[in-house]
């Protein structure tokens, strides 16, 4: 048996965490060549950049080494070992041309054809990038030594995305290693003790009844094509669509000749083959356009059929991983209700119009409007789904060519209080560090953010570090998800007191001198008056408001305080409550008061929702500042950008999100302007934002589907979504990436920075862009905090994380150097508790929290257009406790109502143990008035920011129905118990009886 | 005053993907000029037709034609395992020839060489084959010529 680097007892991490300046270089010698490299680096990495080549397929830098394929062999010191498995050692001798271990590698490969058949010009996974096709031809394998043999398993095509064929299944275990330590969900696992082992999903023999999550690591590190995305099958090559009943045939055929001829011409074919598919299936990087992590990958197209998302190893945020939704959650893009004409309303009904008429009539209308009651009378909402550029171009819009400053986006319902506590502590309103640096923390403490459904990639890095590196978790949230279950320490305070235990910690901290006395000696401001603002928050005071017992606050307050590094995260269940900002702010205080801040590995993280939710505000989509933060009312800022755009602009601050829906009541805004965004519904107490709507003279909405806020327009313009257009988005860690056009607008729409572009020409402006890259430049030449920033730094996949310097240099972390205040010292602030709003009483004495599901996002208004995704969440529902379920008699199935001060909503209940007592869950999952969670949400506010109290609903809970369909399907994931192990546990294979380490021939080498 | 009014987007008219295939085809074979190669030989087609029957027409090329057709023929009744046999042989006697062809002349092998050959078992073993098909081959060029078809209608 050969000696292992692993150690089956733990999983293998992920990536490589030595970094270059702990890297000690030392000399290896190569088949008689002395090659110098950094010691500790995987041998066949070490290779590749010498170009020398070492057979490998279940190999990937991103797994580390699993060892199953045997393909690798070399000669050290005289002895066989896997090359995989090796990493450099100063006076390493190696072998590979050795005939041992020439041998050794043969007989890996024959091995793995004798369950593999090669068939590769009807595979759809011929492609050039087959790790089996390619080993096997560059190995020069003459021929199948061993008989090929069919395995007594059908092809399992359960799954709504991806099928599972045992036959062609080579056992390398690289879909095991990446279910159980990169996504670290623990699903699947081989059987090798089985006679004939596969892969097993939590044990069983079906995909689609298991807990998997469908995140498609498996399918994406398949190195052929038994793990295969069901939209590849039949579409990849010219041959592959041929029916079974001639596929089959064919192969067989083939493979009668194939004793006679051998793999040399049956290769051939393929590699023709793989060149026709090469003119057809374009290859075009893109990015995520679902949350704010930021995945970037391939997608492979032909025309404008989706073929796969193919995630890489260079992506910068997330190399190899996706979640659902980014891997599959594709089909709205050639959805057919995409609107592909500008519609107008006339007559109480809507026409299809040219865009000539369309712009015409929108521009009559602005005009007139502004003319009769200023230019304050217009409003414009960016979207967080759209580009910086566009970002840019609607508050130009609304600034240089309305002249309003009335002009915002989304993050006014998310994470808008968290940017506000951020600007009050420690000066730039985005996370400290990147996801790097929440990897490399020691504890992380997570509130209100249920990461593996909100921003699963990332909750896939804190997994693997928990898991790898021993990385703590506190988790702090009313409901039980899967962030809890994996907690080390989990408390469930009331609802609306996150400011009370945080701050009880932080006095507890100060009074016990557990604080880092250096550090806020040193780099923060302001230490006595927050001192004295704590003083109400005694452990005592905190356990009485929050139901978190003094001592359990005391010893989580010590275990922040001893940690070496700790990142505080936090998403919408802190930001989404009256006080948000300032629960906000004590996280950023907790972070100060405990050194965790300006050196890696620390600060704060709030989760950014959508994908450029981010870099909508960063492009100044605010009502009160320009691109780059910078406030409008700064004379000098101002006058640059008057410099700039050649007009005259506001000074004062305009109406948000939020406050405009008053003012569109008021009557004080006549028209709006609303950029793909679904305001009707995800703002709060939508009634009442319909209701402002009734009241506008004039609506534009600029959409790809024909949403619930389209019906309230008097324009509606067909836009494109993000794979029909170039432009760049920033994530949650500041990050820009750029995006390129996979497929050309669809028929009859257009992109949404050339309808703005056009738009403004009709209003008389001199907008003349023809690429966004031009947009990105003038961005840059007027925002300070961009000035680096350009398409040819943006390259492919190559990112900037600002701010960035003009000479491309950037930041990913802000605060090495100090804060960006004068005296570059950070700033305490003291805070004062405001109980929730809307409070359970006998009345309304449920409480009703929200959020997101894994498969939806936000309303849905995408997501529901994909039948796979729809298929694992068909509807809106309730989630209730057993608890509740007994006392109001209801079950799973059971049709109810929800009734707020508000509004109600018709849902069913889904009675769980994620949530307890009197607190229920409802997803954002419904784009109609029926089913929307924000029916029941009120007017209250973040008393700084002006973010709607999402968080804090009361309802009381009617029984409409005990009887009725289950909300979720009962091959959900949530219904299925996962089988987490170490990794592929490959041990078990050399355990196995039959199993004999090559050169020698192997017993039964179709079975393992 | 806009009150919400709902619209149906219409179904989209289902994009002719024929044509759009058909399209494709022809841009490509324009572009590689296979297009206008086809136009010409088509524009031609009188003449080019009649250059190549009369080419086609003629002794030499109907032998040709018969000729591989009666090699394909000939393979198709060899068993492949046979056939790679022989190719392995002939492969490997052709490797010996080629080594023994640059070896200085040996000389003859005189009366003792002779009688040495006359008992190497190996060397027998390797020309008793060769002799039997040399006189099989013999025999049967010896039959009157035929066709090859009848003859195979003959053994039916």
């Amino acid at each position: 048996m050969t000696e292992s680097t692993t150690d089956p007892n733990r999983g293998t991490p992920g990536r490589p965490q030595q970094t270059d300046t702990e890297q000690v270089l030392c000399s290896v010698n190569v088949d008689g060549n002395l090659l110098i490299g950094p010691a500790g680096k995987p041998l066949i990495d070490f290779l590749e950049q010498h170009r020398i080549d070492l057979p490998h397929v279940c190999y990937l830098p991103s797994l580390g080494p699993i060892e199953t394929c045997d393909t690798c062999w070399v000669e050290v010191d005289g002895e066989l070992q896997r090359g995989c498995a090796l990493t450099l050692k100063d006076g390493m001798s190696v072998r590979i041309d050795s005939e041992a271990a020439r041998d050794a590698r043969h007989e890996g490969a024959d091995r793995i054809v004798a369950r593999h058949e090669l068939y590769c010009s009807v595979c759809e996974n011929n492609n050039g990038d087959c790790e089996v096709h390619n080993v096997v031809e560059r190995m020069e394998i003459p021929y199948q030594r061993y008989p090929y043999k069919e395995k007594p398993y059908e092809l399992d095509d359960s799954h709504p995305f991806y099928q599972y064929d045992p036959d062609q299944c080579i056992l390398c275990g690289r879909c095991v290693e990446a279910c159980q330590n990169i996504q670290v969900t623990g699903t699947l696992s081989i059987d090798w003790e089985r006679d004939d082992p596969r892969v097993l999903w939590d044990g069983g023999e079906v995909a689609n009844e298991s807990s998997c999550v469908s995140c498609g690591h498996c399918v994406t590190v398949c190195p052929c094509n038994a793990l295969m995305e069901k939209t590849m099958v039949g579409q990849a090559g010219p041959l592959t669509a041929l029916p079974e009943s001639v596929k089959r045939p064919a192969i067989d055929l083939v493979k009668r000749v194939e004793p006679t001829v051998g793999f040399q011409p049956i290769f051939a074919l393929s590699e023709v083959d793989a060149a026709w598919r090469e003119s057809e299936i374009k290859r075009t990087k893109t990015v995520c356009t679902y949350c704010g992590v930021g995945c970037a990958f391939e997608m492979w197209t032909r025309d404008r059929t989706i073929l796969k998302v193919q995630p890489v190893e260079e992506a910068p945020v997330n190399g190899i991983s996706t979640c659902v939704k980014g891997k599959f959650g594709w089909d709205f893009v050639n959805a057919e209700d995409r609107l592909t004409t500008p519609l107008i309303r006339d007559n109480g009904e809507f026409r299809p119009a040219s865009w000539e008429e369309a712009y015409a009539l929108i521009a009559r209308r602005f005009l007139e409007i502004k003319e009769a009651h200023g230019p304050d009378a217009l409003s414009f909402v960016a979207s967080s789904k759209c580009t910086n550029e566009e970002s840019y171009l609607v508050q130009k819009l609304a600034r240089a060519v309305i002249g309003t400053n009335n002009v915002d986006n989304c993050s006014r319902y998310c994470q808008s209080p968290a940017t506000q506590g951020l600007w009050r502590t420690v000066g730039y309103g985005g996370d400290e560090g990147s996801i790097e640096d929440l990897e490399g923390a020691e504890l992380l403490v997570i509130v209100g953010s249920n990461t593996a459904e909100s921003h699963p990639v990332i909750a896939t890095r804190l997994k693997q570090a928990q898991k790898h590196r021993g990385q703590r978790h506190i988790v702090a949230d009313l409901r039980r998800h899967e962030m809890v279950e994996r907690a080390d320490e989990h408390i469930h305070p009331r609802p609306g007191t996150d400011l009370v235990w945080i701050s009880a910690m932080i006095k507890y901290i100060l009074d016990q001198g557990l604080e880092d006395r250096a550090f806020l000696d040193e780099k923060v401001n302001g230490l006595d008056e927050y001192l004295d603002s704590l003083a109400p928050f005694t452990l005592e005071y905190a356990e009485a408001e929050t139901g978190i017992a003094a001592d359990r606050l005391a010893d989580l307050a010590r275990q922040i305080a001893d940690a070496g590094s700790v990142c505080a995260i936090w998403a919408m269940g802190v930001t989404q409550h009256v006080n948000g900002s300032d629960v906000s702010t004590a996280l950023a205080n907790l972070m100060l008061v405990t050194g965790n801040s300006g050196r890696p590995n620390t600060g704060c993280y709030p989760m950014r929702g959508h994908n450029n939710v981010q870099g909508t505000s960063d492009f100044g989509a605010m009502p009160g500042r320009f691109p780059g933060y910078e406030f409008v009312a700064d004379d000098q800022v101002r006058a640059r950008y008057e410099a700039g755009w050649g007009v005259t602009l506001p000074k004062e601050k305009g109406y948000n999100n939020h406050t405009m829906v008053q003012a569109m009541h008021d009557r004080k805004i006549r028209a709006m302007y609303v950029l793909a965004e679904e305001m009707a519904l995800v703002d709060a107490n939508a009634r009442h934002v319909q209701e402002g709507f009734d009241q506008l003279d004039f609506m534009v909405v600029q959409e790809i589907f024909f949403t619930r806020t389209c019906e309230q327009a008097d324009v509606v313009l067909p836009g494109a979504p993000s794979v029909e257009k170039e432009g760049t988005y920033v994530n949650t860690e500041r990050r820009f990436q750029r995006l390129y056009e996979v497929m050309p607008p669809l028929t009859g729409c257009k992109a949404d920075w050339r309808i703005l572009t056009e738009l403004a020409q009709a209003l008389g402006a001199d907008w003349d862009y023809q690429n966004p890259s031009e947009i990105m430049d003038e961005a840059a030449s007027l925002a300070p905090m961009f000035a680096g920033v350009s398409y040819d730094r943006l390259e492919g996949f190559d990112s900037l994380q600002w701010p960035v310097r003009a000479d491309g240099a950037d930041t990913p972390h802000l605060y090495l150097d100090g804060y960006p205040f004068e005296d570059g010292k950070a700033r305490l602030y003291p805070l004062d508790f405001h109980a929730p709003s809307e409070p359970v009483n006998e009345e309304y004495d449920l409480h009703v929290n929200n959020g997101r599901l894994l498969e939806t996002f936000h309303e849905g208004n995408l997501t529901h257009r994909s039948r796979g995704l729809r298929s694992q969440v068909p509807g809106n529902f309730v989630e209730v406790s057993p608890q509740l379920a007994e006392a109001r008699g209801i079950k799973t199935g059971s049709l109810v109502k929800l009734i707020s001060r508000h509004g109600e909503i018709s849902v069913h209940v889904l009675v769980t143990d994620r949530v307890a007592g009197n607190e229920v869950y409802v997803p954002e999952n419904a784009t109609d008035n029926e089913h929307a969670i924000n029916m029941l949400a009120s007017n209250h506010a973040d008393k700084d920011s002006h973010t709607p109290a999402f968080k804090e609903i009361s309802a009381r809970l009617e029984v409409v129905q005990v009887e009725g369909p289950a909300p979720l399907p009962a091959d959900n994931f949530r219904f299925w118990t996962a089988t987490p192990q170490s990794g592929v546990l490959t041990e078990r294979k050399w355990q196995r009886q039959d199993y004999v380490q090559p050169p020698a021939a192997a017993r039964n080498p179709e079975k393992f | 005053m806009a009150k919400a009014i709902h619209y149906e987007v219409p179904a989209p008219a289902m994009p002719d993907e024929a044509r759009e295939e058909l399209d494709k085809l022809l841009r490509n074979l324009h572009e590689r000029g296979v297009l206008r190669l086809l136009n010409d030989l088509l524009g031609a087609f009188p003449e080019v037709s009649g250059i190549l029957m009369r080419g086609i027409n003629n002794e030499d090329s109907r032998n040709a034609i018969q000729n591989l057709s009666l090699l394909a023929m000939g393979l198709g009744r060899i068993p492949p395992e046979r056939f790679a046999t022989v190719t392995r042989a002939l492969t490997e006697a052709l490797d010996a020839m080629e080594e023994n062809a640059g070896d200085r002349a040996p000389g003859g092998p005189g009366v003792t060489g002779t009688y040495r050959l006359l008992h190497d078992d190996d060397l027998w073993r390797g020309l008793g084959p060769l002799l039997e098909g040399i006189r099989r081959f013999g025999a049967r060029l010896g039959e009157p010529e035929e066709k090859p078809a009848a003859r195979r209608h003959d053994l039916e």
